[in-house]
């Protein structure tokens, strides 16, 4: 029986404001969380398999040691597809020319991501695609000429004799690095043994590649992590591209945006909770004079939260879900091949947080109705809402367990906690303090500010409730505007219009004359030349380096930085680099060298360390006298080691130099290809385009979150309002009654939400110009800038869109004319 | 009987059952209310008690006929609906069944009020000054309808007032002043009507 109560009590009720507020607050909580973390996983999923393109496999396992066919199997056992992939340097010899060059040497299934391209001629535009067969290898172009070699030609490489296939177009996995290196070679696995260069000793680096599900990957990783040794590491591409920061950059700032819209739209739901309970106490004590037990009350009001909750939950999830899909559609146009992977994780985050919002910021008003004594029926209702301290804390434990369960950090939900928690304090000292402050002002205003001041002051607690909602709402929307703003400008100043987009590496220093009158004559705007030599670090402090860790060998020396480096000398410190401590080169600075912060670091290395290099077999002396930090992130090229003119000039170098070419322009690239064959071409087209489509993709996602804090906002101020109606609509009756005229109710009632809206969106200029310092610095990495339109626009849209929500929310109270008003005070 | 303030709708509220008493027993129908916590006396509610107040306290978001089935509803009566229909009949308002309290007249609401407090049959029936909202003709027909509708059920009715008209038509008035009653008597209407 008392579901049929209940069930009409329902619908009838939905006709009222409350029900749905609380129902559109939980709807944006589960909506915006199943859609905001789905979206993130998605644009990580395409990422990494757009990463995965680069690394030919899903995740590559690195080794110096040979493979071993455990962990192969371990991999087959979980469905997980594998390739084997050796590389090593070595020489080759045609006829009386030999050159080094690294060499590749992959099995059948290689690769495993991404696309390899083989050309049977010397061209790299021309010829019938090949394939990777036993007894053939693939020259990088340049290797042709290097060796004065054409496919059909033989090769020897160590003991074997391989015949040249042609060239390789595309290789997946090429290395990134525009310095180059020796020229590239791709050959079968299967000639290996024959070439009997695999020796006890050889510097040979192994990897194992991955492919599947995510899911089989995870468990293969989580099986082998215990079986891996010091030998073999997991190659992660994502780590220290400027891609893979830029993204986790944005998945944190997405994440704390979202909850904190969550955390605006538990809030309205609260509001409208404590007022629906707070208009049905009558309600409920008549039903309780009428006979009703407490337990049947309960039964009755709560279930009417349930089927809110309900029906937001799955409304809410099939509304995340579908701009899931929506996203996943739109990130497919970017990537080829995308897989799209369902998980479940989305929706069980946002039913959790459906639950959490419910059962603490909503449940505890309506639980508490309940227990209404049947005595309340005798007494007038109250017509402000009780702040209950059970339900403020509820309510500060929700939001704090949503941050833990976003951040998925115990210290960052704490701090953010905290700050929140402060900011609340402060807030409601100064709100007290200016309102009580108003009453001097008030004497000199007009009547209708009088009356709005008077009404402030008259709902203080009520009111600076409001101003912290409302201060949070603007707080949020200018710092996620500002936020927005800067971190899409940050991600655009690294590639700004006109950056280079092609390099030119081994350019000799002939070559250099014919490439300026390349850069002429099509009107290019190259970057300088950068000389650039190899060498090798030997000794700090005539300290003998391990040139790499090993188990067997745990002596105390320094491990080394494992690889040749490529050295520059430069009399400038480039534009992106700054000395972090010392002092740049001078004129006078005769041997000296600057180091990369990292590098310093990791070897170890103070200023005034003698650093040793063999260049060229030849050993050069040279002393630390700065340390710079570099950013790693601009598409410029950055160097480890920067030694001082003097020391570098009498090698022999190659030369490095960038240009922007518009799209469309290969011709002019073959062109130059073919001129010179030696200097190889990097078109870094591909990682501007993925990083572009990012942030497109980013900005997006931040418009849509901002959308959301936006309905959050106005969602708190209308559950607000609301929650005021009844006691406004009394004083409305009286004022009426007492000849006040529209003009001036309107006046005073614009007047009382401008004021509020005022110092809210003062209050939030103050806090977002904090966070964002702080965010900027320690989160972002981003140096301080000092936000002067924040200090207009926040009080302007606190103003504007405060007064004109309260204002909407009212006018038809205030049109209502005053004996019908009247009537219906009485009524109530 | 007594005037604002002197403590009627305090003491009408501890004979429902609505509330405890700090000192002293009450009992109703033989049970001890005073002992009972407040999910034991609703029961008693439930089963005995019938109310009409000054400000009729109508649910706002139930019709005319669902606001009088609710106590038949709340303990379980499948007749609900077909005893709310009759008892509309009776105070006159079926043409009002679907009509919700704010399109119903301030008269209409009490006689809602009226029929939903003898729905469940109850043995004694509270009224807190159940015409005092309401103009003197309305009041008047008010009146009547609860003294009729008492005797039909013959229903033990206990009736807080000020005005003296309404009080003589009771078998037995209580005067109260500042909380103590000051004077006891049967109506003049008494030994006329009873026998």
């Amino acid at each position: 029986m008392w579901a049929s109560i209940a069930g009409r009590l329902f619908w009838r009720e939905l006709k009222r404001g409350e029900l749905w507020v609380i129902a559109f607050a939980l709807f944006l909580a589960v909506g915006s969380v199943v859609s905001l973390s789905g979206i993130t996983q998605s644009v990580k999923s395409a990422l990494q398999q757009r990463s995965a393109q680069f690394i030919a496999a899903d995740r590559v396992l690195g080794s110096t040691q040979a493979f071993s066919d455990d962990i192969f199997s371990v991999a087959e056992q979980l469905g997980v597809t594998t390739a084997r992939q050796m590389q090593f340097d070595s020489m080759l010899f045609a006829g009386e020319q030999m050159q080094l060059a690294t060499i590749k040497a992959v099995s059948d299934s290689y690769p495993l991501r991404g696309e390899l391209v083989l050309h049977r001629s010397a061209s790299i535009t021309e010829g019938l695609s090949g394939q990777l067969t036993p007894g053939e290898v693939w020259f990088e172009a340049r290797l042709l000429d290097l060796l004065q070699v054409s496919p059909g030609d033989t090769v020897e490489l160590g003991e074997a004799r391989l015949q040249v296939a042609g060239v390789i177009v595309n290789e997946p996995d090429a290395p990134l690095s525009v310095f180059g290196g020796s020229p590239r070679v791709i050959m079968h696995l299967a000639d290996v043994a024959a070439t009997n260069i695999v020796q006890p000793g050889s510097r040979i680096s192994y990897r194992y590649l991955f492919a599947g599900s995510n899911a089989a990957l995870d468990r293969l990783t989580d099986q082998l992590q215990p079986k891996l040794t010091v030998h073999q590491r997991w190659r992660n591409m994502d780590q220290d591209s400027a891609i893979g920061s830029a993204l986790e950059r944005a998945e944190r700032f997405l994440l704390l945006a979202g909850l904190l819209g969550i955390v605006l739209a538990a809030c309205a739901a609260a509001v409208a909770a404590s007022r629906y309970s707070q208009r049905h106490t009558q309600a409920v004590a008549i039903i309780k004079a009428l006979g009703a037990t407490t337990a049947k009350a309960r039964l009755i009001y709560c279930s009417h939260l349930l089927l809110v909750v309900l029906f937001s939950l799955l409304l809410g999830l099939l509304g995340g879900q579908l701009a899931i899909w929506a996203a996943e559609i739109g990130i497919s146009h970017y990537i080829s091949e995308y897989r799209t992977e369902f998980s479940v994780r989305p929706l069980l985050l946002g039913s959790l947080t459906c639950v959490i919002c419910a059962l603490l910021f909503a449940a505890r008003p309506l639980w508490q109705l309940a227990k209404t004594p049947a005595i309340e029926v005798l007494k007038q209702p109250a017509a402000a809402i009780r702040l209950d301290k059970w339900q403020l804390l509820f309510g500060a434990a929700a939001i704090w367990g949503l941050m833990w369960l976003f951040s998925g950090e115990l210290i960052i939900s704490v701090g953010l906690f905290l700050l929140c928690s402060l900011f609340a304090a402060i807030l409601l000292g100064f709100a007290a303090l200016l309102v009580k402050l108003a009453k001097p002002v008030a004497a000199g205003q007009s009547s209708a500010g009088r009356l709005a001041l008077a009404n402030l002051r008259r709902r203080l607690w009520p009111n600076s409730f409001q101003l912290i909602t409302f201060s949070l709402a603007i707080f949020l929307t200018l710092l996620l505007y500002f936020l927005r703003a800067e971190l899409v400008g940050q991600w655009q100043q690294q590639i700004p219009a006109g950056a280079p987009n092609h390099f030119l590496v081994n350019v000799s220093a002939e070559q250099r004359a014919t490439v300026t009158a390349f850069t002429e004559s099509n009107n290019l705007q190259p970057e300088p030349f950068y000389p650039v030599v190899r060498g090798r670090l030997l000794t700090i402090n005539s300290e003998l380096l391990q040139q790499e860790a090993t188990k067997e060998d745990r002596s105390e020396q320094r491990v080394g930085v494992g690889r040749e480096l490529n050295l520059t000398w430069l009399a400038h410190i480039p534009a992106n680099n700054k000395v972090v401590s010392g002092q740049w080169f001078t004129d006078n600075t005769a041997a000296e060298v600057s180091v990369e912060q990292e590098l310093a670091e990791r070897l170890d290395l103070k200023l005034g360390d003698k650093l040793d290099f063999s260049i060229g077999g030849q050993q050069v002396s040279t002393t630390v006298s700065s340390i710079r930090q570099v950013d790693w992130n601009s598409l410029q090229p950055n160097f480890y080691m920067i030694l001082s003119p003097d020391v570098l000039a009498s090698f022999p170098a190659t030369y490095i130099t960038a240009f922007y070419l518009e799209a469309g322009s290969g011709n002019l690239i073959n062109q130059l290809a073919r001129q010179m064959p030696t200097v190889t071409v990097i078109s870094v087209d591909a990682i501007i385009n993925q990083v572009n489509d990012i942030i497109a993709q980013v900005t997006i996602a931040l418009s849509f979150i901002l959308l959301i804090i936006a309905m959050a906002a106005a969602l708190v101020l209308v559950a607000q309002v609301q929650a005021t109606l009844e006691q406004r609509e009394q004083e409305l009756a009286i004022l009426r009654t007492l000849g006040a005229k529209y003009r001036f109710l309107r006046n005073a009632v614009l007047l009382e939400f401008a004021f509020l809206g005022g110092l809210a969106g003062l209050f939030a200029t103050v806090l977002a110009e904090l966070l964002l310092m702080v965010l900027q610095q320690r989160v972002f990495g981003m140096p301080f800038q000092f936000h002067f339109a924040l200090w207009w626009l926040g009080p302007l849209i606190g103003v504007t869109l405060v007064s004109l929500l309260g204002w909407w929310q009212l006018r038809r109270l205030l049109q209502i004319p005053g004996a019908v008003l009247i009537r219906r005070v009485i009524q109530n | 009987m007594g005037a604002s303030g002197s403590g009627k709708s305090t003491l009408l509220s501890l004979l429902a059952g609505l509330d405890t008493p700090t000192d002293g027993e009450i009992y109703m129908a033989g049970q001890p209310l005073h002992q009972m916590s407040e999910d034991e006396r609703a029961g008693v509610r439930a089963k005995d008690v019938g109310f009409v107040f000054q400000s009729f306290l109508l649910l706002p978001s139930l019709t005319a006929l669902e606001n009088i089935t609710l106590p038949a509803e709340l303990s379980g009566d499948r007749q609900a609906r077909k005893r709310g229909l009759a008892l509309l009949e009776q105070v006159g308002l079926s043409a009002r069944a679907d009509f919700y309290p704010s399109q119903l007249s301030g008269g209409e609401q009490q006689r809602v009020a009226i029929a939903r407090a003898f729905i469940t049959e109850p043995a004694i029936l509270f009224a807190d000054e159940p015409s005092a909202n309401l103009d003197a003709v309305t009041g008047k027909m008010i009146e009547d309808l609860l003294f009729e509708l008492n005797d039909q059920q013959g229903t033990t009715l206990v009736l807080v007032t000020h005005n003296n008209e309404l009080a003589v038509r009771c078998q037995r008035q209580y005067q109260m002043r500042s909380g103590s009653f000051v004077n006891s008597a049967p109506a003049a209407e008494e030994s006329a009507n009873v026998g």
